[in-house]
């Protein structure tokens, strides 16, 4: 069987197929469907690794290491957030995480990440994307990365959602030289969709339109138009299946108990986490959740009364982090879905005057859960006061990778931008081992 | 034979009027026989530039027939009156025509009705605008968003559009945008240097490319792949930048200010060890052109603009040909457009070589390079449904897609889509970066927008796309066919009793041309077959909106 095959991936909707596997057959779509289960069946053990998701919980602005999960006891840098035991023996939270503190046997606590960049617009775009900013190129998010890995044929649901807005518009990174079709589905605030997604007249009408407009395209296409219909058509087809989707339902929250509800918090966030959730049970590849704590667009980035507005903006993401947790735990989505709490980076030692902090980009903590990863480990670590890493420093490049391993996905893979240039996926970092081990 | 190529390309230059160019110009002689004698090679300089009267269309056709070996009938295949008309007005203002438009112009028994048209179209208003729109894309979409301030290319659209209707000379309108300096709401044209954040890199690389079609950005790590680049070419570029600067403020991008910084020298970073010092870069043109250093801003980019935009360098009126070109005919001498560099094979060279001397022979009189085209064989032949032909290389028409200010204003055209802008939300205390508001004609611009400088393979439709035009609320209420709605087809409805005469002008208000025979068929028994006339007509309006036709040129 030819190396190719090896570059079937499935997901929970059914099958799928890769770009290049097609393009390597080179044949139409239409053929592929046949014998699909067979070849899927003999490569089952390179299928083990595929099926899962990621969701980003993304702390907009870049969170303080202190005052969430590396507090520094009796350094003068901690503040007035005091340390909270959890349920592994010798790890303490911050006390604004009772909740989380409950979870640590499904938590991996990253406490020592290392990156160059400091300013919030190149973090961003280092963070998530992989490659630190250049002019020359906009690469991808990672989840477009994910989107474009995973395309699948028949989906109805978008591979990369986007839950919640980035505090600040200017900052934000999309799916760059991969193009619009790999952008991020965004929903805005959840519980609701964006404009146009539900057709305004009833199904059958839209159906019946959709016919008519079909027998116009054919028409056009006779008369020299046909590359244009079929590019049409295909998008067409795709966004039908979409918006009279039964699968829509998914996005309307009001199908869950009101007390699941409750646990995940009646804040954007939470109601986030929850549709998160019910959106990777119906096998949506990459989701992130955005947490600003909707009251100015500060969020994390307390430079002023850090102190005042940490509290606040941990009550809204602890709930709603440990019961995604645990509800995907309950329903034993937590083996597939690697759950990933982070920001653009930490905040400085040094307490300004008014109780903030500036930014920071030594010794700042990611936690990861589920897809393989061993709970109830610390990896890395800052000296006592928090200045500098002093054990295992972990790159972007790594985190990227590990990103790349949990998806099944070949970090030197290639791409080409719009100018034929091919780019690898991740470049440099190695997996982080110990998450898994 | 170098030196010859140079010392010809001087004499041939019309525009060599200006006291800096002249001086940047007998430099290039002094320095191309060391320093550029590879790359001039490369880049076929002794080709380009020679001095012709300027080409009528029926000499641009008879150059098409023998640059593509076509035959005489492969042109004289055209396009008919309908569709011309439609083509044109894409083209040249942005929209389809009216159906009032339309039915003079069909009314018009005159020979030289066409070319009346074109004239008409050129001196519209809304030729500016639709030409502004898309060199404000050329140039946006690849301006990353600067932390903190929204870019509003508003005032600088408006600013090129009055230019582009004056029909003030391009190499004029380019230098203009080159030394621009002060604050973006007095002086729109700082908009580019200014959206760069003053960039050194950034300018170097996108002049380049957008002014020339050169790319030469991946020299500023390498030197260049396939081209001849040399990375030392990107850096010293760059120098001619280096005391620009740009003040960025929050939120409002009109208030950028683009000023001399006073002071400083290029450096071209040390690769091997980025934390050593820099080699210090003498501003020079990729000709080899040279400033000496210690210039201010202004002589820095007032030599700059003068270089570039200018005809005696082989790439300014040869790139801007080719985007027009490209636009007009639905593909490029060469593609992408932004790419007319030695590595990047061309069509037609022979076409595009006279096309470009012409253009350079007039002054760069933008509307006399869209007249010779609009007015050619070339640009009005059909779409073939004939695969072979298609594949033939402009032996029959192609289609576009329309760029986003298009459809948004064949929306208007054809239903009276309202532009609603929401109210501005002021910055505060706590909500300091609030984005701006964003109209009907953001919302569809942005949806159905992209990079005109890709090649048309690249550009996909979109899941926005076809998500606005299917289920848009404020669409879906000028489909709305009952009288109280006063829409455009209620009224349509109301006047005209006969359906299959409904259905012709329902054709002619959405796809500005009659109904074939079978398409009425089609629209017939779609409305017999559904019980309530208005719903039937709702349908017909949503499903011609909703065709690949609407958002494609043919």
């Amino acid at each position: 069987m030819p190396a190719s095959l090896l570059d079937l991936t499935v997901d929970r909707t059914g099958l799928t197929r890769r770009r290049e596997f097609m393009a390597s057959l080179g044949v139409g779509a239409g053929v592929l469907t046949l014998g699909w289960r067979d070849l899927l069946v003999a490569q089952a053990s390179e299928l083990q690794k595929q099926g899962k998701s990621i969701i980003l919980l993304w702390m907009d602005g870049g969170p303080s290491q202190y005052d969430t999960f590396n507090p520094k006891v009796g350094s003068p840098n901690q503040g007035p957030a005091r340390a909270i035991s959890t349920t592994v023996p010798g790890v303490q939270f911050a006390d604004f995480w009772p909740q989380t503190a409950m979870m640590m046997d499904k938590l991996a606590v990253i406490r020592s990440m290392r990156t160059p960049e400091a300013e919030h617009d190149r973090a961003i775009t280092h963070v998530r994307t992989g490659y630190p900013p250049t002019p020359a190129l906009r690469y991808p998010t990672f989840g477009s990365l994910v989107a474009r890995d995973r395309e699948v044929l028949d989906q109805e649901l978008p591979a990369f959602v986007r839950i919640g807005k980035p505090r600040i518009k200017t900052r934000d990174v999309d799916a760059g030289v991969l193009g619009v079709k790999y952008s991020s589905f965004n929903v805005d605030e959840a519980g609701s969709l964006p404009p146009n997604v539900r057709p305004v007249v009833p199904a059958d009408t839209l159906r019946r339109r959709l016919a008519l407009a079909d027998r116009f395209d054919s028409q056009f296409s006779a008369s020299g138009g046909a590359k244009e219909v079929a590019d049409k058509k295909s998008i067409y087809d795709r966004t039908a299946r979409f918006v009279l989707s039964p699968r829509l339902e998914t996005f309307d929250l009001d199908r869950e108990p009101a007390p699941l509800r409750d646990a995940y918090g009646r804040t954007n966030f939470g109601q986030g986490c929850l549709l998160a959730r019910r959106l990777v049970e119906q096998g949506v590849s990459f989701v992130e959740v955005i947490s600003t704590g909707d009251r100015n667009d500060a969020g994390w980035d307390t430079h002023n009364n850090g102190f005042r507005d940490t509290p606040y903006l941990a009550a809204e993401v602890d709930p709603a982090y440990s019961t995604l947790l645990t509800d995907l735990a309950d329903r034993g989505m937590l083996d597939n879905t690697l759950v990933v709490w982070m920001g653009e980076f930490g905040r400085t030692p040094k307490i300004k005057p008014d109780g903030g902090r500036d930014h920071y980009a030594k010794g700042w903590p990611v936690v990861m859960s589920g897809a393989g990863v061993r709970g109830g480990q610390v990896i890395g670590a800052t000296d006592a006061d928090g200045i500098d890493v002093t054990d295992h420093a972990i790159s972007v490049a790594d985190l990227c990778q590990t990103f790349c391993h949990v998806m099944g996905m070949k970090p030197e893979d290639e791409y080409q931008t719009t100018d034929n240039r091919p780019v690898k996926l991740i470049e440099g970092g190695a997996v982080i081992h110990e998450l898994f081990s | 034979m170098m030196r010859h190529s140079f010392v010809r390309l001087l004499q041939g230059s019309p525009s060599m009027s200006t006291l800096s160019s002249f001086r940047g110009g007998l430099r290039t002689i002094g320095t191309a026989l060391f320093f550029c004698g590879v790359c001039a090679l490369n880049l076929g300089l002794a080709d380009d530039v020679t001095t012709s009267p300027p080409l009528t269309s029926a000499q641009l056709d008879r150059l098409v027939i023998e640059a593509a070996k076509l035959d005489d009938a492969d042109l004289a295949d055209v396009v008919t009156d309908e569709q011309y008309l439609r083509r044109v007005s894409l083209d040249l203002i942005g929209r389809q025509p009216t159906p009032d438009e339309l039915a003079v112009f069909l009314l018009d028994t005159s020979e030289t009705k066409r070319s009346v048209a074109a004239e008409r179209l050129l001196a519209s208003p809304e030729f500016g605008k639709n030409w502004a729109s898309y060199w404000s894309d050329v140039i946006g979409y690849r301006i990353p968003p600067p932390e903190l301030t929204f870019l509003d290319y508003t005032i600088f659209e408006q600013w090129l559009a009055d230019r582009i209707n004056q029909n003030a000379p391009w190499d004029q309108t380019v230098r203009a945008i080159l030394v621009a300096s002060g604050k973006v709401k007095d002086h729109p044209e700082a908009t580019f240097v200014g959206f760069h954040g003053a960039d050194t890199t950034r300018l170097a690389a996108e002049t380049a490319r957008v002014f020339l079609s050169l790319q030469i950005g991946c020299a500023q790590c390498h030197d260049h792949p396939f081209d001849e680049w040399k990375r030392e070419q990107f850096h010293e570029l760059a120098a001619y930048f280096v005391r620009s600067s740009a003040k960025m403020p929050w939120n409002d991008s009109s208030e950028i200010e683009v000023k001399d910084k006073g002071k400083g020298e290029y450096e071209m970073p040390n690769v091997a060890d980025p934390t050593k010092k820099g080699t210090m870069m003498v501003p020079t043109f990729l000709t080899g052109s040279k400033l000496e250093n210690g210039k201010s801003d202004i002589e820095r980019r007032t030599e700059l603009a003068a270089v570039v935009a200018n005809g005696t360098n082989p790439w300014f009126a040869k790139a801007y040909v080719n985007r027009v070109w490209a636009r007009l005919m639905g593909r490029g001498f060469h593609e992408p457009v932004d790419d007319i560099g030695a590595g990047n094979e061309p069509q037609l060279r022979e076409v595009h070589k006279p096309l470009t001397a012409s253009f350079v022979e007039s002054g760069f009189d933008a509307k006399e390079l869209f007249r010779t085209i609009v007015n050619s064989k070339a640009y009005q032949q059909r779409l073939t449904s004939n695969p072979s032909l298609a594949e033939k290389p402009f032996a029959a028409g192609r289609t576009t897609k329309l760029r986003g200010d298009e459809v948004f204003q064949s929306l208007v055209t054809a239903i009276e889509l309202p532009n609603v802008t929401p109210p501005k939300i002021e910055p505060t205390k706590d909500i300091r970066f609030p984005p701006p508001p964003k109209s009907t004609k953001d919302l569809v611009s942005e949806i159905f927008g992209f990079d005109p400088s890709l090649r048309p393979e690249d550009i996909s439709r979109t899941l926005g796309q076809a998500m606005l035009l299917m289920n848009n609320d404020q669409l879906q209420k000028q489909i709305d066919a009952k009288p109280a709605s006063s829409t455009v087809l209620a009224k349509l409805l109301a006047a005209e009793e006969d359906n299959a005469k409904a259905v012709k002008r329902l054709f002619q208000l959405v796809l500005a041309r009659q109904p074939s025979e079978a398409e009425t068929t089609i629209a017939l028994e779609h409305v017999s077959s559904v019980a309530s006339r208005p719903e039937a007509f709702e349908d017909l309006l949503w499903s011609l909106l909703n065709s690949a036709e609407f958002t494609t040129k043919r």
